[in-house]
């Protein structure tokens, strides 16, 4: 008996030891496994766009590679199913694949046909009109068909988003800004008894249509009506708050429960349905045979997998399990230095991110006890520190924790973002910026706005002031950051930079953690500054530069930058009441879009040459894809980045060249 | 017993109340809009808008309100909305979702570890200071030495690299995507009840009726299955309740790691999104089955030794 026990417990050790080490010497030098494609789904219903705008035809792509038929991607899960109900990028990623708006942008950033076929304005941006096409419809999970898309579905959702009983005012900031009655419609709800408010409509004879500026002359048209001359109002269609809702699920499900639908609730009109949905495991979308473009490129499923770390996401597409994995900063870094690693070549650039980082300099500054932390407080007023900032803290080394193979690509010189506003020759509005403060012109090899012989000049020149008003140096900037090591580590470097800039005896970064979220330091004004940046809502440079006003109402003003707390004849608020001149000046022409974006540039370079706020980055991470970056559809405004339509994908994964490649037709 | 087990029943319904009260006032003392807007609501809601949420929400009511609402609210088994997770969801609907899946796994991890940690422990025992017995010993010191995620990883490689096994949990293929969870699950607690098993039948050999039961006749095997294993498996019984009810609960770093979309990755990502509804609900949740575990576990061991007595002088625990 333990003879024969011994026997057979060896045999399955030795079985075990030998499987074990087949598993060690597996090869792994390959890129992951290409999977078994099938034929890709093809709905397909050309669009025509027309008149009186001329959107960008969409971008036709075809296929060069063996492409993917059903993909799988890492990432989290929608907190709503509701798209009316938010406007972040976590639940938009799902959504745009499940509800369809008015337009999409194509892979150039350009608007183009989505639910609405054509559209215009022939006032100057005071009333836009939108034609629909006809055969879009409204589906169930299982792609069955419920309803036709029609210009009611977005009088029905105006009407919920600005109905205060039936979405809580979530998503009226758009409408509020730029529809006329908007505001008072939802001030005139919020007054009502719920039940009174939960049974109002958007129909003939109501409240809403008497007061709110959105008509639908007929079943595929939409008029809306702006509180101005709104040029670039149909840039805001691709924004969640100009998103339809039928009146039919609201009829199926009950008022009540609009924001409450689950993906086998919901109705569907854009190119997926959502067919499987657990938190925290696995979702799933399916091809909706019901599109309308049955032209574009679908794939059959997508399968999105919540991966617990960055780690285990590239091992999963080591394996082959997952198409597309972002890489973390020490992952590229051992990547691009080893020139015989399996992915070196194959180290491509995300789409760069929406937002325009800025160091935002705090002018009101507290420590955690409540007291003025007074010689922060005196050294940012001081113009010629802020310069000494501007003019010579290079950002090379930052921008390499984001991206170690091409830093510069993280250049950020601007408070608005490259690539939102154009004149009418097609000049990125940005460019105006830079001639009106004489900038140098971008470059791969340094940052534009440095400048070492303005840096040396005031930082000297700032160290005499300051001196002189009493300060004892080091100048102490308390930086906060999440308590982990990759934030941690980035704020070493940046500590670098900014010493390295200001001499250590002048400035010390001192490094600190906040507990669970930065408002917490944001809300008490304990930092000295902190590097943030906001997406554009508008292809309009507003979009950016409102957030600097003189104003109550100016988010980044009264949370980051602390000045309304300032005396009204400090320094700081002199230059944004002159700023917030400007920018209601420039606001305010509507009828000539270059002397538009002329005035605007002129606003923005004001804050620059004062160095109010420092730009510094934007986001260009690398990854490692079957997904070409150059087919999916790119938009600075509202995140669209994600909608899975015309991708062009290769099975073996896209090599760096052949993206370049691709880029270059 | 019965006044015994009455007398537990209140003591385990204070215990759950005065958990519930504890954590609905702790959340209470977090200002409201930290988990009821995200960063860029608040950059759009305007301060009037907020409130306006906030109060329709019942969240400015003085807290002794809100708490007497909550009781009230959690006795007609209505546990509120989510707010983040998933807005405006039924906390009750998410949950039992989740449940199904944790109890799934857990029974089967159970059932695993049960069977083949209690026979290994049980043939440990017969094959005392041998080679098997050794080997036994080898895995409970491995299993226990190795920090779990070291495990874990090592699990998972070779289950995905060599196995070819699905690395993460997936819902169309539960079964293969399923088995190195439950493995893993399973791994610790089969050294468990290796572990005492052995320990209580080798405690039970050493006893005198084990050698009275010898002298009168009795084989190694009626000696074995007839008396040491049903006294030896008498400890092991009281935690068995217990064991069962936290399946419920999942566990946190396998369901992390193979992001099994159970109720162990929930409470933490409730937490993580200030999801304050959840967060109570599942506090009250693990709470009650903590305590209704300890009590079960008590119950069943007097219903199998009735030398045991919970209540009088003569009590024995």
């Amino acid at each position: 008996m333990n003879q024969k026990m011994t026997k057979v417990l060896a045999l399955a050790m030795a079985a075990a030891m030998t499987l074990s080490a087949c598993g060690s010497s597996a090869p792994a030098e390959t890129p992951a496994a290409p999977s078994t494609p099938a034929a890709p789904t093809t709905p397909a219903a050309p669009s025509t766009p027309a008149a009186p705008t001329t959107p960008a035809a969409p971008e036709a792509t075809t296929p060069e590679y063996e492409p993917i038929t059903d993909l799988v991607l890492s990432g989290g899960a929608p907190s709503t199913f509701q798209i009316l109900n938010t406007e972040t990028s976590n639940d938009r990623v799902f959504l745009i694949n499940l509800v369809e708006g008015l337009c999409d942008n194509n892979n150039k950033g350009q608007m183009t046909p989505a639910v609405a076929k054509e559209w215009g304005t022939t006032d100057g941006g005071k009333t836009w009109t939108f034609k629909l096409r006809d055969n879009a419809k409204w589906v169930d999970i299982n792609g069955n068909e419920k309803a036709n898309v029609t210009a009611y579905d977005w009088a029905t959702g105006m009407e919920y988003i600005l109905n205060f009983h039936k979405n809580s005012g979530f998503n009226s900031a758009n409408l509020v800004q730029n529809i006329a009655g908007a505001q008072e419609y939802l001030d005139y709800t919020k007054d009502l008894d719920a039940a009174e408010a939960l049974a109002l409509t958007w129909g003939e004879g109501s409240k809403f249509a008497e007061m709110v500026g959105i008509e639908t002359p007929d079943e595929y048209t939409i008029v809306y009506t702006c509180l101005k001359e709104t040029p670039y109002f149909d840039s805001l269609t691709t924004t969640s708050s100009l998103y339809p809702l039928a009146q039919g699920l609201i009829d199926e499900v009950g008022i009540e429960n609009v924001n409450a639908v689950t993906n086998e609730t919901m109705w569907y009109n854009s190119c997926y349905t959502m067919t499987d949905y657990e938190h925290g495991g696995e979702i799933v979308l399916t091809a909706n045979p019901l599109y309308w473009d049955t032209d574009c490129t679908l794939f059959n499923t997508v399968t999105y997998k919540t991966v617990e770390s960055q780690d285990m996401a590239y091992m999963l597409y080591e394996n082959g399990e997952i198409d597309r994995v972002s890489l973390g900063q020490s992952q590229a870094k051992a990547i691009a230095e080893d020139p015989n690693h399996k992915f070196h070549d194959y180290m491509v650039e995300a789409i760069p991110g929406r937002t325009s980082n800025h160091l935002q300099l705090n002018y009101d500054k507290n420590f955690p006890d409540g007291t003025k932390d007074v010689q922060w407080n005196t050294a940012v007023a001081n113009e010629a520190f802020r310069k000494a900032l501007y003019y010579g803290v290079d950002f090379t080394e930052y921008f390499k924790c984001f991206n170690a193979v091409e830093p510069m690509s993280c250049t950020n010189d601007f408070i608005t973002r490259a690539g939102v506003s154009y004149t009418s020759d097609g000049k990125d509005y940005v460019e105006l910026v830079r001639a009106n403060l004489g900038m140098d012109a971008a470059s791969s090899d340094k940052i534009a706005h440095l400048n070492a012989d303005k840096a040396a000049q005031y930082l000297a020149q700032a160290k005499e002031e300051l001196a002189k008003e009493g300060l004892t140096f080091p100048i102490v900037a308390e930086y906060y950051v999440g308590n982990n090591q990759g934030e941690l580590d980035n704020a070493a470097v940046l500590k670098q930079c900014i010493e390295d800039a200001m001499g250590s005896d002048f400035v010390e970064l001192k490094i600190l953690t906040y507990v669970k979220a930065y408002s917490e330091v944001r809300d008490s004004a304990t930092q000295a500054f902190g590097i943030f940046g906001y997406g554009g809502v508008v292809a309009d440079p507003s979009t950016y530069l409102r957030h600097y006003l003189y104003d109550d109402t100016a988010w980044w003003t009264n949370k980051y930058l602390h000045t309304v707390n300032l005396p009204e004849d400090s320094d700081i608020v002199a230059i944004q009441k002159e700023f917030t001149e400007l920018y209601n000046k420039a606001d305010a022409i509507v009828d000539d879009n270059d002397a538009r974006m002329a005035a605007f540039a002129e606003a923005e370079a004001l804050l620059q040459e004062h160095a109010l706020t420092i730009p510094c980055y934007v986001t260009n991470s690398l990854q490692l894809t079957k997904i070409d970056p150059n087919s999916q559809m790119i938009s600075r405004l509202a995140a669209c980045d994600s909608k899975m339509k015309n991708w062009v994908t290769n099975v073996d994964g896209f090599t760096r060249e052949q993206i370049a490649a691709n880029a270059a037709k | 017993m019965l006044k015994y087990t009455i007398k537990r029943l209140f003591q385990s319904v204070v215990t759950i109340f005065l958990i519930a009260t504890a954590v609905f006032v702790l959340i209470r003392m977090l200002p409201p809009e930290k988990f009821y807007f995200d960063s860029d609501e608040q950059m759009y809601l305007t301060d009037d808008v907020k409130e306006g949420i906030l109060r329709e929400a019942g969240l400015l009511d003085p807290l002794p309100e809100q708490l007497f609402r909550f009781y009230a609210d959690t006795l007609q088994g209505d546990f509120g909305i989510s707010r983040r997770i998933q807005r405006d969801a039924p906390v009750t609907k998410l949950i039992s979702k989740k449940v199904g899946i944790s109890l799934r796994n857990g029974a089967m991890a159970l059932g695993i570890s049960l069977v083949v940690g209690a026979g290994m422990g049980v043939f440990q025992t017969l094959y005392k200071d041998k080679l098997f017995d050794h080997i036994g010993t080898g895995y409970t010191v491995f299993v226990r030495a190795v920090p779990t995620i070291v495990s874990y990883s090592l699990i998972l490689v070779f289950g995905s690299k060599v196995l070819g096994l699905p690395s993460l949990y997936s819902s169309r293929k539960p079964f293969l995507s399923n088995i190195m969870p439950v493995f893993c699950l399973a791994m610790v607690s089969i050294a468990g009840y290796a572990i005492w098993t052995r320990r209580y039948m080798v405690d039970e050999l050493n006893k005198d009726y084990i050698k009275m039961a010898r002298i009168k006749g009795l084989s190694s095997r009626e000696i074995m299955f007839g008396h040491v294993l049903k006294n030896a498996f008498v400890p092991l019984v009281q935690y068995l309740p217990a064991s069962l009810l936290d399946t419920i609960g999942g566990s946190l770093l396998v369901e992390r790691f193979f992001s099994v979309p159970g109720m162990g990755t929930f409470l933490a990502d409730a937490i993580t999104a200030y999801d304050v509804n959840i967060v109570q609900t599942l506090s009250l949740l693990y709470a009650s089955l903590g305590v209704m575990g300890a009590f079960l576990g008590d119950v069943l061991m007097t219903m199998l030794d009735p030398r045991i007595t919970l209540t009088g002088k003569e009590a024995t625990r």
